[in-house]
């Protein structure tokens, strides 16, 4: 039943994010385009007479705002898909479409995992959509003369071969890389489960103005994550010898940060496992769908 | 006689107000009852609690012996009173996510239904009148074999001519072996087909008995009776 669960849910987010990640590619695009177009007509301006000056610098003028008002939307993109499958999270389970929702064949930790595994996937998707973009404006929307601007490039190569084998020298990369993702999802994962469940409570004490009682809820859960984590990154950095580190010493610099990450991981889990529970329990235990 | 449904001491409340009131039912397998009852008496109360969508506060409800939970969502069949179907689903996914979701899910005769309603399948949700979507959750929900229907005024407002159509297609898909719990307060239209009704009067049953009894008995209408009962 999750595999079903998943697919339409996947089919309900789709609708409106795969929209979404289309437009930031194009935007990006413009934005590129434009780009060009300014530091086109800057060189041609510094090197014309007089007579078409004001008319580049309109068209540089307009180019520069649109292009910067695209970035901008670009930017905001990652929101609006946080707020779309937030939005879809609270029709599916507090609207009248929760009708449909809880009178399923399915468990609650299905119906849960679900709506957790296809966030992730669209946060994700989300995200490698704006890294294309930013990387498609760097290569070909900076560079003044030829198509692409290929010191772009090289820095990007330069990272792989230079500076990672450095890294490898003081830290084990596997390692690294598996952390950065385990640790990633984790981080992902917890903050969408906060959301839900800030929106499931927002449902339980608020007969109207649920969306307005979801906001108040999570600004009140953030607040109390904010203040464990704040102590639990102390106890951390002090439990691992933080005082002791001298900057000169990278191995030791680098294996404590690994050490650190690895407690965060461990700090993320454990606020999943608790959304998650808290979350299923109030669903299973005091559904009361008005 | 075996029972589908069973509630035991069922109450909730709402804060302060008691929407069910110490309930106790059985109710056989093979039969069509009516929940009647005037408005706020606890009728749709009593089917979102059979149907998993709301706790009691107190008491027990079991749906084919079993507590509500995953295994009687899969035998019971709820239609509620409002549109549930998300409005930017076509009429293919929506029979596509009963058929995903429903072991006992006739597409087939959903399919026959619907294009008697000339429904067409790439309709949205969105685009059907009120009437229409009514119509089509009715098809979903009675497409399926379940062993327990639980319709919550499935004829309130509409026009007589889709009243006949709705309580047509309810009889056209009835299954013997299953129970079809209605609620209303339309009790003339639906009185001809009701096996046994309950009286439900502020989330308190004041009266379950069969139809037949109550004319041969009392010599009365089931909607005389209800007049009756709760005159104001």
């Amino acid at each position: 039943m999750l595999g079903k669960l998943i697919k339409h849910d996947f089919r309900a987010l789709s609708r409106t994010l795969f929209p979404l990640q289309i437009g930031i590619l194009a935007g990006g695009l413009v934005a590129t385009l434009l780009t060009v177009l300014t530091i086109r007509l800057n060189n041609a301006s510094a090197s014309a007479h007089s007579g078409s000056n004001i008319l580049h610098g309109v068209i540089m003028v307009t180019s520069v705002t649109m292009s910067v008002l695209i970035a901008v939307a670009i930017a905001a993109s990652a929101f609006v898909t946080l707020l779309l499958i937030c939005s879809h999270f609270y029709k599916s389970f507090l609207s009248d479409e929760g009708y449909l929702t809880f009178t399923l064949p399915v468990s609650t930790s299905n119906l849960l995992w679900s709506k957790l595994f296809t966030g992730i996937f669209w946060m994700l998707i989300n995200a490698v959509v704006i890294l294309v973009t930013i990387l498609i404006f760097a290569v070909f929307g900076t560079s003044s003369t030829g198509i692409a601007n290929f010191s772009v490039l090289q820095t990007i190569q330069s990272f792989f071969t230079q500076i990672l084998p450095e890294a490898a020298q003081y830290v084990s990369l596997p390692l690294v890389i598996i952390e950065c993702v385990v640790i990633g999802l984790l981080a992902l994962a917890s903050q969408l489960l906060e959301i839900y469940f800030a929106i499931i409570v927002g449902g339980q004490v608020a007969k109207k103005h649920r969306i307005l009682a979801a906001i108040g809820m999570y600004l009140l859960i953030n607040m109390g994550v904010g203040i464990i984590s704040s102590v639990y990154t102390s106890l951390i950095a002090f439990g691992e010898g933080a005082w002791t580190l001298t900057l000169d010493a990278t191995r030791e610099t680098g294996t404590f940060f690994l050490s650190v990450f690895g407690w965060y991981g461990l700090l993320f889990a454990g606020l999943c496992v608790l959304f998650f529970l808290v979350s299923r329990s109030i669903l299973k235990k005091n559904l009361n769908l008005q | 006689m075996e029972a589908i449904l069973e509630a035991r001491g069922l109450t909730k409340r709402y804060g302060a107000t008691l929407a069910l009131n110490n309930v106790d039912i059985t109710l056989p397998k093979g039969k069509i009852v009516g929940l009647l009852g005037p408005n706020g008496s606890g009728k749709t109360t009593l089917l979102k609690i059979a149907a998993g969508l709301l706790t009691p506060t107190n008491g027990v409800i079991l749906a084919d012996n079993r507590p509500i939970g995953e295994a009687t969502k899969s035998v019971v069949s709820f239609l509620p009173e409002r549109t549930y179907l998300p409005d930017w689903m076509t009429v293919t996914d929506c029979l596509d996510y009963f058929t995903d979701f429903y072991e006992d899910f006739d597409g087939k005769r959903a399919e026959d239904m619907l294009g008697r309603l000339a429904v067409p399948a790439n309709k949205k949700m969105r685009t059907l009148s009120k009437g229409t979507r009514e119509k089509m959750q009715l098809v979903l929900v009675m497409s399926r074999r379940a062993k327990l229907y639980l319709l919550d005024e499935p004829i309130g407002g509409v026009d007589p001519a889709t009243r006949d159509y709705i309580l047509n297609t309810i009889i056209g898909n009835y299954d013997n072996e299953a129970t079809i719990l209605i609620s209303t307060h339309l009790i003339a239209d639906v009185e001809k087909v009701l096996d046994e009704f309950l009286f439900l009067k502020e989330g308190v049953i004041t009266m379950h008995d069969t139809t037949d009894n109550v004319r041969e008995t009392q010599g009365k209408s089931l909607d005389e009776l209800f007049r009756e009962v709760f005159r104001c």
